[in-house]
């Protein structure tokens, strides 16, 4: 890339440099702010994994330490598995239903930008206040689901109070903010042409076989892109946990990331919680790049068939 | 003339803007600190201007109706103080949530306050990381006295056994005690709990108080310990004669010894077996808006264990009369309950601030002045650290209203002054033990799915992991 745009720099006319400059002077904030606010401590992170460190007093060299103790740790193992039950049951559940959303605001109904606002509308809202919302609703006597469930003679389980319930519980709750994703669905069941649709009706597909033959493979991009995303903030899951149970009880809501926030902060080991940091880094970009190695036998781009 | 910016135009500004601030980047910081504060005290020093301190304070403070702990600093405290020390300015940094982490931040970057307010665990934290001024010598040379004017319950606390300096000066001090509802005992023709009652008493009158509906269901819990910290109910261990862990080192568990063991149980049994005591997770999902305050005119419980905190909600909710506060039931061998003060303690950076004694002169004036600690009581309703103060404080309360004339508050100043009242029995590392000692509490008491002797195997590993920690700090 640098090679590229030092060659354009020789090859190419003075209007041309002035176009790199100007481009170059628009991405310089952002450029700075990366490298000093994310790249930066990025490596500065990764530099800290490999010493015992609390940044007050000492700083040891210690190699690969931190990271054998890290798997020593039955703590880490349990919040490793925390994470993935939550990631693995978030994504799924928070795809489907907000693609399910996204069809039914796809039809022609009565206000429906008054529906979408409405679907769309939690997901400005700050997790914290989320947290706080949804604490009311698990409450289980007077919360809204117990009381729902009581409506059909259940009753409900004491939910974030109990070391069963309160993952399952924190799961439930992240279909809160589906209506970021049902935006995105939403988008991209508008631009599939009507012409396929048409066809597929010339050829006598009922709506299942065009639900599954057209729109599926038309929105795997979005699929991709959502998916994706959701694996990595879903790996990534604190706050919740972090307000509305403190990782308990009996650490059944420890996440990797409260894990590491604790080893930091409260034990003051910050060189250890950069190694745990690291490793949940590596289980996300393997996530990633396995899923993006996938893509290419299931994800459809439209413009590649013309190519 | 045309106003439209063009390309020329554009990059010579972004240019000129880049070219600024990379020249104000590379100006030479001014001298005399290598911080934030440290800049600016000595800056003034040589304008001859005034010192400024950085004082970090929690602004949730105030107890007293109408009063907010920031204002009252800014148009009343500071004022105060400047007229007798001119040569200052106070910064005031409200502390906001997630405090401890901003300040440990602050910490590795150097640039903490100068003055911060804390608590127990977290400033034995950072005392033993070498972040806090050694106020001792200071208080040995200006308040000699120091040991004789400041409740023992509060000052003791703020010397730490393991790095042996003064870490801080007390701002208040917050006493468990037992709030009691009357109608509830009356209803039930139950006698009101004596001052020097027992455990076996306390659980009595909890299971004579609880009260159920026609198919068995507990309307009322007859009582409730302190909830909200499961490591709270450590203090019965202390009242069936036990320890928490060693005197000496910190480090070796003790709370799968006989009485630790005996006073856990108490508690679960009247908590799981006969439910006389409510579970946490009853009260929290009772509905009652605020479970910390509202337990007793909800009825939800007749007595509560509770931070001395509740006065003037309890004058709003509840009749005139209609309620009052008893001691702690006595163990089999001790009456214990927690007495945990706030603190103020300095940053170790301004040695080299250049504002050294004009910070140790405001924490004086905070920490040892009496009309800065009265009105700890008269602003913000809580129990001063000077004992002089702490007498004349439930006067305060009742002059700020007048419904609390009634009620028993000499009872937690003698809670105080008799040593009922007591700091917590913290581990070396306090952190790592929680690590361990809060998930096995949860599952005896929040969930009631273990028996109290798991403690017997996790006080080892308490231990070990202690030892294991002390192992890797060198």
């Amino acid at each position: 890339m640098a090679m590229r745009l030092a060659r354009q720099w020789r090859v190419g006319s003075s209007q041309k440099r002035q176009d790199l400059i100007t481009a170059y002077l628009c991405l310089l904030p952002w450029m700075v702010g990366f490298l000093s606010f994310v790249f930066g401590p990025m490596l500065f992170s990764l530099g800290l994994s490999f010493f015992r460190s609390d940044l007050l007093t000492s700083t040891f060299f210690v190699g690969f330490e931190n990271y054998r103790d890290l798997f020593n740790e039955d703590l880490f193992w349990k919040s490793l598995r925390v994470t993935f039950i939550y990631a693995f049951s978030t994504v799924p559940l928070g795809s489907c239903l907000a693609l399910m959303i996204a069809l039914i605001l796809n039809q022609k109904l009565l206000g429906l930008g008054i529906w979408r606002t409405i679907y769309y509308l939690p997901t400005v809202i700050s997790g914290v206040a989320v947290s706080l919302l949804w604490l009311q609703i698990f409450n289980p006597r007077a919360g809204l689901l117990n009381n729902f469930l009581a409506i059909f003679g259940v009753e409900g389980p004491s939910w974030l109070y109990s070391s069963t319930w309160a993952l399952p519980s924190l799961i439930i709750m992240s279909v809160w903010g589906v209506g970021a994703n049902m935006l995105l669905y939403l988008a991209g069941l508008q631009g599939i042409p009507t012409h396929l649709y048409e066809a597929a009706t010339i050829d006598g597909a009922n709506s299942i076989r065009k639900f599954w033959h057209v729109t599926i493979p038309m929105l795997t991009p979005t699929i991709f892109f959502n998916v994706t995303i959701g694996l990595i903030y879903a790996f990534q899951f604190f706050t919740q946990a972090f307000i509305m149970t403190e990782g308990g009880p009996n650490n059944a809501t420890l996440s990797m990331v409260l894990f590491l926030y604790r080893k930091a902060f409260l034990q003051i080991r910050f060189g250890y919680a950069s190694a745990a940091a690291w490793v949940l880094f590596a289980i996300i970009i393997t996530f990633t790049l396995i899923f993006q190695y996938s893509s290419r036998r299931w994800v459809y781009y439209e413009g590649e068939a013309a190519r | 003339m045309s106003n439209r910016l063009t390309r020329r135009d554009m990059l010579r500004l972004s240019a000129g803007i880049a070219g600024t601030a990379a020249l104000a980047a590379c100006a030479p910081a001014p001298a005399g600190g290598d911080t934030m504060a440290g800049d600016s005290a000595a800056a003034s020093d040589a304008d001859g201007e005034r010192t400024q301190i950085r004082f970090a304070s929690f602004d949730w403070f105030a107890n007293v109706p109408g009063i907010q702990w920031a204002e009252y600093h800014q148009d009343e405290a500071f004022p105060r103080y400047y007229e007798e020390h001119p040569e200052v300015e106070i910064l005031w940094e409200p502390h906001g949530d997630g405090w401890s982490t901003k300040v440990l931040t602050n910490m590795a970057a150097g640039t903490a306050p100068d003055v911060m307010s804390t608590w127990p665990p977290i400033i034995n934290t950072w005392a033993e990381k070498g972040q806090l001024l050694d106020l001792q010598p200071l208080v040995d040379q200006d308040v000699p006295d120091a040991d004789d004017i400041f409740l023992a319950a509060g000052w003791d606390q703020c010397w730490d056994q393991i790095t042996q300096i003064r870490m801080a000066m007390v701002t208040n001090i917050d006493v468990t005690s037992v709030y009691y509802s009357k109608p509830a005992f009356d209803e039930l023709g139950v006698a009101y709990p004596e001052q020097d009652w027992s455990v076996d008493d306390c659980a009595a009158t909890a299971c004579a108080l609880t009260k159920k509906d026609d198919d068995g269901e507990i309307t009322r819990w007859g009582g409730q310990l302190r909830p909200s910290y499961v490591l709270g109910y450590f203090y019965y261990v202390e009242a069936w004669g036990g320890m928490v862990r060693d005197d000496e080192t910190l480090m070796e568990c003790m709370l799968g010894e006989e009485e630790a063991l005996a006073a856990f149980e108490w508690i679960r049994h009247n908590m799981w077996d006969l439910n006389c005591l409510a579970q946490r997770n009853q009260v929290n999902a009772s509905g009652i808006p605020n479970t910390w305050t509202g337990v007793l005119p909800a009825d939800i419980v007749a007595f509560a264990e509770r931070s001395a905190d509740q006065f003037f909600d309890l004058a709003d909710q509840m009749e005139e009369g209609s309620w009052d506060i008893n001691h702690i039931p006595t163990g089999p061998v001790d009456r214990v309950c927690m007495g945990a003060p706030d603190q103020w303690c300095v940053y170790k950076g301004v040695a080299d601030r250049g504002n050294h004694d004009d910070v140790w002169n405001w924490v004086k004036w905070i920490g040892a002045g009496e009309w800065y600690q009265d009105n700890v009581a008269r602003r913000s309703g809580r129990l001063p650290g000077l004992a002089s103060s702490a007498d004349k404080w439930p006067g305060f309360l009742r002059e700020i209203d007048g419904r609390l004339e009634p009620v028993n508050l000499e009872v937690i100043v003698d809670q105080l002054k008799t040593g009922e009242a007591r700091g917590p029995q913290l581990f070396r590392f306090q952190s790592v033990a929680e690590e361990l000692l809060v998930p096995a509490m949860e599952a005896i008491y929040v969930e009631g799915s273990e028996p109290v002797s798991i403690l017997v195997d996790i006080s080892q590993q308490v231990t070990e992991a202690q030892h294991a920690t002390l192992e890797r700090m060198g």
